[in-house]
């Protein structure tokens, strides 16, 4: 007898797609058969990374925080994603082009931005309420369940943390999808089917898998991926390129080290998309005090010198997923390109010719891993029938042994969820604790990823307490772990001390908070939003319109006052629909005063 | 037993087949779980088309629409048990090693040089310890010296993997037909099975390591493949 599915309470609104990227994020909404995509008002359907946070309390993401960020480089973060898999020591090798007080390196970073400090989890959720908001704004409903894409590369920790943040900022149901998984169900949704491989490669990371997709059921069968290997990592190589030319030429002010670094990274990412198309481009630094710009003229030949620690590293990891995969080049059905690096004709060629299958048509590699996405958001709906996905493990993990040496527990490709149950035991008399390093395997490399810390025992002789510790990897690729005495069945401690990432306590102790954070109801929660945002906006745009009366034509100053007035009026009074719309108006008649301030702003430090 | 949800004595072990919810695995043999006889010997294709039938009706993606905590942990315990009984069951080699397991043979097993390559062992070893001294003294003239007899070796590596691969064929046709004789269920021990079970897994264990050290050997260092790759 089938099973009676009745989904049901607030947290049982549809799933939609989130392809969290480093330089944008697209967020993807179910729509008849097929996906949406959320757009701003623009119709772009790309959410910039950037997240604006000022010592005021205010919180922008996407564009209004790209718009800023020349001007307040301390307090915009370029890309909240990238804090969650970068070590603290990492972040701060790119110097100016990181601006930002590192507080804590250690395995939860934390870093000073807008008067605060604030941990990398907690910056990731801002931004994800941001676009929760967004939606339910939008759609007038509660969007309480997401889809959430992650790098391969992301560790089982990253994969936590990401989860978490997505909770924090009000999802209540959160399912994680690799990429390539993701742009491997969009794929599907379009009829593919067959043995396919498929590569993602977009600001910060290369993923890659092969999947075999069959009619009911989609296989990862092996998937490799890294950090610092997209497109930032090439404009990272010519910001610095442009910085070393500034500063050789004239004499900078070094209040404006931020400003300079982030209009050089923002140039930077100008110069590598000129190139990917043409042979050569020429960019300006119009710096303040300087008697002329800085001009500087690059050709196609730069790019390809960039781009050749990326390339290669990319390519070093699609041979370790062909020889992971136990496959050669030639034995796939079709490549499925995802990600903005894979237009990079260099790129693309390099793919194509690793893996000799045709590139698939018909696929927009910026949209595809959102709208795979929200294809696996429908099956958890129940909305779609097939496929379903077996996702499988991409690293494997191992425990330290008594010799020193690794031995495996969980080796990459396994399906997921999985367990395994290792036995452990004492070798001091009266021993309570145990802890062992759990390690994950890179390549043919072991490197160490968290402290398993095992503690309450029995106290007892030497050897003699059988510990079964049950190490566990959810369908997320969350690893968790439990321990008890073999014989008494007593339960012990178990905890996971991450290198980077929250421990277990660490999370616990937040899902609890998240927990009783008191239920709100919907269209309370959904005035409220929408009135503090319109009361955002107008106290903005009257600070701005009495601070730059100066800047505006007779006539704007007329209409942004009427504006004001009826907005004022509105908020206080108005439906949710109408303060939207207004809001709306408001944001776009605001739109070019901002600019011309944020422009006279730059005037500062540029000419 | 019986379902946990709606009472029903459950004859499957995964899925209540009348009310469609998953149960929680408890100690069971990954052939309990994947609902197959304990049969040594099984068609790869097989095997993971009973795989995929219950993961359609188990798997937590399942019942994430439900909002039903109990029934998504009892779903995620189901396709944890399904998953690692089949990644038990899916490699002949992992297969036999449970059954000797289930029948009490826990400990590591040591490598054991095969029949056929006893006579050879020293010169084995011989020929692999100068290939890798040359190859770590970087000695291309030495190391390529070795050659012919690695290529030599290698030939009588193969046909020891040959007779090893019968031998298996042997040992789970053996296992197979006392299960059959004991109506699908868990057949006693055939007399001398076990000994002859773990003296091949000591075996193939030899052979691994020693085909991983003459791969290893036929490459020249400079030809393996270069730079670390970080982040895999």
């Amino acid at each position: 007898m089938a099973l009676q599915m009745t989904p049901q309470g607030t947290s049982g609104s549809p799933f939609v797609g989130i392809d969290f990227g480093s330089c944008a994020t697209r967020v993807s909404i179910a729509h008849g058969e097929g996906a949406a995509l959320l757009t701003d008002s623009t119709g772009e359907s790309a959410i910039a990374a950037p997240l604006a946070l000022s010592p005021q309390g205010g919180v922008l993401a996407g564009a209004a925080a790209r718009e800023r960020q020349l001007l307040f480089p301390e307090e915009t973060l370029l890309s909240p994603k990238s804090l969650l898999c970068q070590s603290g020591e990492e972040l701060a090798a790119d110097e100016a082009l990181f601006p930002h007080k590192i507080s804590d390196p250690g395995a939860v970073l934390q870093i000073e931005i807008g008067g605060r400090t604030r941990s990398a989890v907690e910056l990731v959720a801002l931004y994800f309420a941001e676009l929760r908001q967004r939606l339910e704004i939008l759609r007038e409903s509660p969007a309480s369940s997401a889809v959430v894409s992650t790098p391969v590369a992301f560790s089982p920790f990253d994969r936590q943390s990401l989860h978490l943040a997505a909770r924090m900022a009000g999802f209540q149901r959160v399912r994680l999808i690799e990429d390539p998984t993701a742009a491997a169900l969009g794929w599907m949704a379009r009829g593919g089917r067959g043995r396919v491989v498929v590569c993602c490669w977009g600001g910060e990371h290369f993923s890659a898998s092969i999947v075999q997709a069959d009619p009911e059921i989609a296989r990862v069968i092996a998937s490799v991926g890294a950090a610092r290997v997209g497109g930032g990592q090439i404009d990272r190589l010519i910001a610095r390129d442009l910085l070393e030319r500034v500063r050789g030429a004239l004499t900078t002010d070094p209040r404006h080290e931020a400003h300079l670094a982030r209009y050089a990274l923002v140039t930077a990412e100008k110069v590598r998309r000129a190139l990917s198309q043409k042979s050569k481009t020429e960019v300006q630094i119009p710096l303040a005090g300087a008697a002329k710009p800085l001009k500087q003229a690059y050709q196609k030949e730069h790019l390809v010198g960039w781009s050749e620690a990326v390339l290669g590293h990319a390519r070093r990891l699609c041979d370790l997923l062909q020889q992971k995969a136990e496959r050669r080049r030639g034995d796939y059905d079709a490549l499925i390109l995802a990600g903005g690096l894979t237009r990079m004709p260099q790129m693309r060629e390099m793919l194509e010719q690793v893996f000799g299958a045709p590139v698939a048509e018909g696929i927009d590699p910026e949209e595809a891993v959102a709208r795979g996405a929200v294809a696996r958001g429908r099956y958890l709906d129940r909305a779609a029938e097939l496929p379903l996905v077996l996702d499988s493990l991409p690293r494997g993990y191992g425990l330290e042994g008594p010799g020193g040496a690794v031995e495996a527990i969980l080796e990459a490709g396994t399906a997921v969820p999985a367990s395994k149950v290792e036995t452990f035991t004492t070798y001091l008399d009266q021993q309570t604790t145990v802890g062992v390093q759990l390690f994950s395997q890179v390549a043919s490399d072991w490197r160490p990823l968290a402290q398993v810390q095992l503690s309450k025992a029995t106290p007892m002789k030497a050897g003699q307490p059988a510990i079964e510790v049950t190490f566990t990897a959810d369908e997320d690729g969350v690893l968790s772990v439990e321990a008890a005495e073999m014989m008494r069945g007593k339960q012990l401690v178990a905890e996971l001390h991450p290198l980077r990432g929250l421990s277990s306590a660490q999370v616990r102790a937040t899902l609890e908070s998240l927990d009783v954070a008191a239920d709100e109801d919907f269209p309370a929660a959904l005035r409220r939003m929408v009135k503090d945002r319109a009361g955002f906006l107008l106290r903005s745009v009257r600070d701005a319109s009495r601070r730059h009366a100066g800047k505006m034509t007779r006539d704007e100053k007329q209409l942004f006052a009427k504006k004001i007035q009826e907005m004022e009026e509105l908020i206080d009074a108005g439906e949710v629909a109408e303060i939207r719309e207004a809001l709306q108006e408001l944001e776009a008649i605001a739109g070019p005063l901002k600019s011309r301030i944020l422009d006279a702003g730059l005037q500062t430090f540029l000419r | 037993m019986k379902c946990w949800n709606c009472q029903n004595a459950l004859e499957e072990v995964l899925v209540c087949e009348r009310c469609g919810v998953p149960q929680t695995v408890g100690f069971m043999s990954p052939f309990e779980v994947l609902g197959i006889p304990p049969n040594l010997s099984w068609e790869e294709e097989k095997l993971r088309r009973t795989y995929e039938r219950m993961a359609l009706r188990c798997h937590p993606d399942l019942f994430r629409a439900h909002n039903d905590d109990r029934v998504l942990q009892a779903a995620r315990s189901a396709m944890r048990g399904l998953n690692d009984a089949y990644r038990t069951l899916s490699d002949p080699v992992s297969r036999l090693r449970y059954v000797l397991a289930a029948s009490g043979q826990t400990q590591e097993i040591p490598r054991a040089v095969p029949e056929g390559l006893q006579a050879k062992a020293q010169i084995i070893g011989r020929v692999l310890e100068a290939i890798e001294q040359a190859r770590s003294e970087g000695d291309a003239e030495a190391w390529e010296a070795q050659q012919d007899h690695l290529a030599s070796l290698q030939v009588q590596a193969e046909k020891a993997r040959d007779r090893s691969h019968a031998t298996l064929l042997a040992l789970m046709l053996e296992w197979d037909q006392a299960v059959s004789q004991n109506d699908g269920g868990w057949p006693e021990m055939p007399p001398g099975w076990n000994e002859r079970a773990m003296s091949w897994l000591g075996e193939r264990r030899y052979l691994d390591v020693l085909e991983a050290r003459m791969a290893a050997g036929r490459q020249w260092p400079a030809e393996a493949p270069a730079g670390e790759v970080s982040g895999g």
